[in-house]
């Protein structure tokens, strides 16, 4: 009884260690745009649609490894979380794999959003710049 | 079409599958197939398939980055987890590495000596051609084998063998005394060489042309060192020494040092032509004084062995009567250069060489220690694996797998291994000058050096940390989770069986080593007080080989026997265990086909009663009868047993050098170990020959040693003040003899205590191990009235036990091993039962205050805390 309520707090505390030490560490910026466009494409979102949201905006072209890998971390960070969806003969007879941003993953967006946003405070908006310069 | 597309896709993703596993990427792989077909949709088919493969090239970087991501995250862990169970377990920690780094330190520092005894005589350029010219055969009923041989061989083998390109000889002359100005220095390093000796051998000149440098007669080339003893920093060349104030020499070069691994050394070079011009009848025929190392160059790729036939046409042809009249068979011997050092062990050696067994016996021990260590190893780790199944168990629930387990393990032992390997690193240059001055090697481990030694020393750490980490990796990666977590701990018995097991290796090794350390002091204690059939004690040699010493010998003689100190005084041409003069000769009864080898010394009156040698029967050689010095011998019993002699005096022995005539034989004396006591006493004769002033010995009265000493110099100075006082003191240059028995005996003495050192160290982690593991029982035993003392023997028992049956295995092991090495000595101590058994309680001494101190520890806790903790 003793060892195994010991086992289970051990267990647990460890655990938590670890997502703690996983939540410090910040996103980086291709990981924060995977994730907002996995938000935006609210339940739409699976390999292709990611990949040609985040070429759509940031007008660069990637290969679809670039965004598949940092995908699969995420969810094993616990920041994603994915399903697997219908196979179709266009993918080979391969199933599609949709992805959803977590409770964690959008605490962790707001993070990083806020982080960002005490950055920018007090600094001029981009016409103001414009202007002082010419 | 439909299929062909299919067929080009399958080759780009089926590359793509060996790198990434399909079944888990399945929405990557369906990703991409997707994308593809929509590109051919958009640009046609054959700029699809490009840009499929620029998709798939730039997506392995990626796939390369997540994989190492992983493994960077676990790799952290375990680095974690490893400085952590470093941190909680201190003691076992530190037991692990410095037993490891110890070992390893050991390992490394005999390594490097067994490195050092294979280099000898390597860097010659063309050492794998060069060849010493040995004799092997017998004369009559004597058999030796002789380093040394006949001067007039070297240029005959050369005119009539094509293979034979360059021959050089060397001779080693004794007593040199050597002036340059006030400079005045006893040289023991020269040899006469010839001319060709800077083209045959790499000995490289500073200064000096190699070609011509020992052409003429009464040329010298010096050494480095030599020369700064002598000028300084002033420039040698062209200089005088004069030796024995009698001869010129003029310095035609300077060579650099010779390199002390070499299995002879010199200081000096003499022109090999100084001497044979001046005696010519010596190199006229190959019989007789065989007293010149010949070395052969041979043309390339020359095998040594088809010059065997021509070799015994020639000795045929130039010996062949006088072989076969005196019975006699020779053979040439080719040794190569390399390999004298270790494989050579002739009469007349230049220098003393080593042993083969001496390197396997260091290398064997240096695998045993090694060995000890990485058991220990195993042992701790192992034992240690119960606290740290939940981890494990933890570990398998998180989704490790058995393979990933026994990664983490071997990784931790990996990281041990190299902490320890920098540990023994640091222990080896701290004890490195120790070792050097143990071994009286020029030893060097050279990290920067020697090219392949850090990848040596990166190989080491890894199989160190390979081998030590395998056992506890895979019985540690085997428990199961459920069984694990419930506190269920499995076969507990049977791996401490095993880890017994272990102990009792490591100590059964320790018994071996310290069996054998035993075994070789005892030997040296032997051959040390050996009784040598004459006195060392009270001895003084004086070395006086000069034409004004001689000129006054007589009276020099009788002076300082009247000296009150002192007892007695001769001379003699070789003083016990200096050698003597070897030559053949044909006793009385005797066929030219039976001829006898002798060893000769030439002595002064009283030379018996000075040393205190013992005459069996006859008479000793007297000034009454002064024929003596021309017509009697005296010969040793080996002499009298060799030849059958019941009675000898009054029989006649003829040495068969074409000039002596025969001798009568008119006394026998005991044997005397005229040579060491690593050789056998031989057939000896005695010379009369009261004017030879080469040694002079004088017996001095015990307890007036140093009046005596100082009274002699006097009279000396008064007698020959030119002379200078050279001596010795005979019962010390014989010790010095046994250096290389002493050095073994230091240096395995050195290892066998580390050996017991780790082994302990083991015992004491297994010990305290076990200690801890039975806390609460203990503390119960002790609440219900056990004492202290029962606590100990309950601990201990088990391993006391193992410990006896090490014991049981090590003494046949270790007797076998000792009497091999004994059999090196014509002389020899029996293996004693008392090293045996005193090894024996040594260990177990040592174990059991191991034991003893942990197993008190345990037992003198205080139960009630024990009991709490539990």
């Amino acid at each position: 009884m003793n060892k195994s309520l010991d086992n289970h707090l051990v267990s647990s505390y460890y655990l938590n260690r670890w997502r703690e030490e996983s939540e410090m560490a910040d996103l980086t910026r291709l990981e924060e745009q995977i994730m907002l466009s996995v938000w935006r494409l609210d339940g739409q979102a699976y390999g292709i649609s990611i990949y040609q949201h985040i070429k759509q905006i940031t007008k660069k072209n990637m290969a679809i490894g670039g965004i598949y890998f940092p995908l699969e971390r995420l969810v094993k960070k616990g920041f994603l979380e994915a399903q697997k969806g219908e196979p179709t003969p266009v993918r080979g007879g391969q199933s599609k794999r949709y992805y959803r941003v977590t409770e964690l993953g959008k605490e962790q967006l707001f993070k990083t959003k806020a982080v960002q946003e005490a950055f920018w405070k007090g600094l001029p908006p981009r016409h103001s710049v414009e202007g002082e310069s010419g | 079409m439909n299929t062909q597309n299919k067929g080009r896709m399958k080759m780009n993703l089926w590359i793509l599958s060996r790198l990434i596993s399909r079944r888990k990427n399945y929405a990557f792989f369906g990703d991409i197939e997707e994308l593809y077909h929509m590109q051919i949709k958009d640009r046609g088919r054959s700029r699809a398939g490009l840009w499929l493969w620029a998709q798939i090239l730039r997506s392995v970087p990626h796939a390369l980055y997540d994989s190492l991501y992983w493994s960077g995250v676990m790799f952290r862990s375990y680095l974690k987890i490893t400085y952590r169970n470093f941190r909680r377990h201190k003691s076992y920690s530190l037991i692990n590495i410095m037993g490891l780094a110890v070992g390893m330190a050991c390992c490394i520092m005999i390594l490097s000596y067994v490195r050092y005894e294979l280099s000898y005589d390597k860097y010659h350029t063309h050492a794998d051609q060069i060849h010493r010219l040995t004799m092997a055969g017998t004369m009559g009923k004597m058999s030796g084998d002789l380093a040394c041989g006949n001067g007039a061989v070297a240029k005959d083998l050369i005119r009539e063998i094509p293979e034979v390109r360059n021959a050089v000889r060397f001779r080693y002359i004794y007593h040199n005394r050597v002036r340059c100005g006030d400079k005045l220095f006893f040289e023991d390093g020269v040899y006469l060489a010839d001319a060709s000796v800077f083209e045959v051998f790499s000995f490289p000149l500073l200064s000096g042309d190699p070609a011509s440098a020992l052409a003429d007669p009464f040329n010298v080339v010096i050494s480095e060192s030599t020369a700064q003893r002598y000028f300084g920093n002033h420039d040698p060349m062209g200089k005088i020494l004069r030796f024995d104030d009698q001869s010129d020499f003029h310095i035609t070069g300077v060579m650099e040092d010779i390199p002390s691994n070499s299995h002879f050394t010199f200081d000096m070079l003499i022109s090999f032509s100084t001497f044979e011009r001046e005696n010519p009848q010596l190199f006229s025929r190959w019989m007789g004084d065989f007293n010149n190392y010949t070395y052969l160059l041979l043309e390339p790729g020359t095998d040594p062995r088809t010059l065997d036939d021509r070799f015994d046409d020639m000795i045929e042809k130039r010996m062949g009567t006088i072989l076969k009249a005196i019975g006699g068979d020779i053979r040439f011997v080719l040794q190569p250069l390399a390999s004298i050092h270790l494989h050579s062990h002739l009469n007349g050696e230049a220098g003393a060489n080593s042993h083969i067994s001496s390197i396997y016996l260091f290398s064997s021990t240096a695998f045993f220690i090694l060995l000890l260590a990485c058991i220990n190893f195993m042992n701790l780790a192992t034992a240690r694996s119960t606290n740290r199944a939940r981890e494990v168990g933890i570990r398998k629930i998180h989704g490790a797998h058995k393979g990933k387990l026994a990664q983490q393990f071997l990784g931790e032992s990996l990281i041990y291994s190299f902490v320890s390997l920098g540990a023994a690193v640091i222990l080896v240059e701290l004890f490195l000058p120790m070792f050097r001055a143990l071994s009286g090697r020029d030893i060097r481990v050279g990290y920067a050096s020697i090219p392949w030694m850090i990848p040596v020393l990166i190989g080491f750490g890894l199989f160190v940390g390979l081998s030590a980490g395998s056992y506890p990796a895979l019985v540690l990666s085997r428990f199961k989770a459920s069984r694990v977590l419930k506190g269920i701990w499995e076969g507990a018995s049977g791996k401490g069986r095993f880890r017994k097991i272990l102990v009792t290796f490591q100590f059964a090794v320790s018994i071996i080593l310290l069996i054998g350390t035993g075994v070789i002091y005892h030997q040296v204690h032997f051959m040390k007080n050996k009784r040598l059939g004459f006195d060392k004690e009270h001895m003084l040699v004086i070395r006086g080989e000069r034409p004004d010493v001689r000129l006054k010998l007589k009276p020099l003689i009788n002076g300082l026997q009247g000296i009150p100190e002192v007892a007695a005084v001769s001379t003699a041409s070789h003083v016990p265990g200096w050698g003597a003069r070897r030559n053949i000769v044909l006793p009385e009864g005797f066929s030219l086909d039976e001829t006898q080898m002798m060893a000769f010394t030439n002595i002064g009156y009283d030379y018996l009663d000075t040393l205190g040698i013992e005459l069996k029967s006859g008479r000793n050689f007297s000034p009454e009868f002064t024929s003596d010095p021309q017509k009697s011998v005296l010969i040793n019993e080996a002499a009298a047993a060799a030849f059958g002699w019941e009675d000898p005096v009054g029989k006649n022995i003829r040495e068969l050098d074409g000039r002596s005539r025969p001798k009568t034989v008119i006394g026998v004396f005991k044997d005397y170990h005229f040579m060491s006591v690593q050789h056998s006493i031989e057939p000896q004769c005695l010379y009369c020959v009261p004017d030879e002033s080469e040694t002079i010995v004088v017996r001095m009265k015990p307890g007036a040693v140093s009046a005596a000493l100082n009274a002699v110099q006097s009279y000396w100075k008064s007698m020959v003040p030119d002379a200078p006082f050279d001596y010795f003191f005979l019962d010390q240059s014989l010790n010095d003899r046994y250096h290389e028995e002493e050095r073994l005996s230091r240096i395995v003495t050195n290892f066998s205590v580390l050996a017991i050192f780790i082994a302990c160290l083991g015992l004491f982690g297994m010990v305290s191990y076990a200690a801890e593991k039975r806390t609460r029982e203990i503390a119960i035993r002790r609440v219900l009235g056990a004492s202290a003392s029962q606590i100990v023997t309950l601990l201990s028992r088990d391993f006391l036990q193992w410990v006896i049956i090490a014991n049981v295995i090590a003494w046949p092991a270790a007797y076998f091993a000792v009497t091999v090495w004994l059999r090196r000595f014509p002389y020899h101590v029996r293996p004693d039962i008392l090293i045996f058994a005193g090894a024996g309680g040594v260990a177990l001494i040592i174990a059991l205050l191991t034991m003893g101190i942990k197993a008190f520890q345990a037992a003198a806790a205080d139960p009630v805390e024990s009991l709490k903790y539990e």
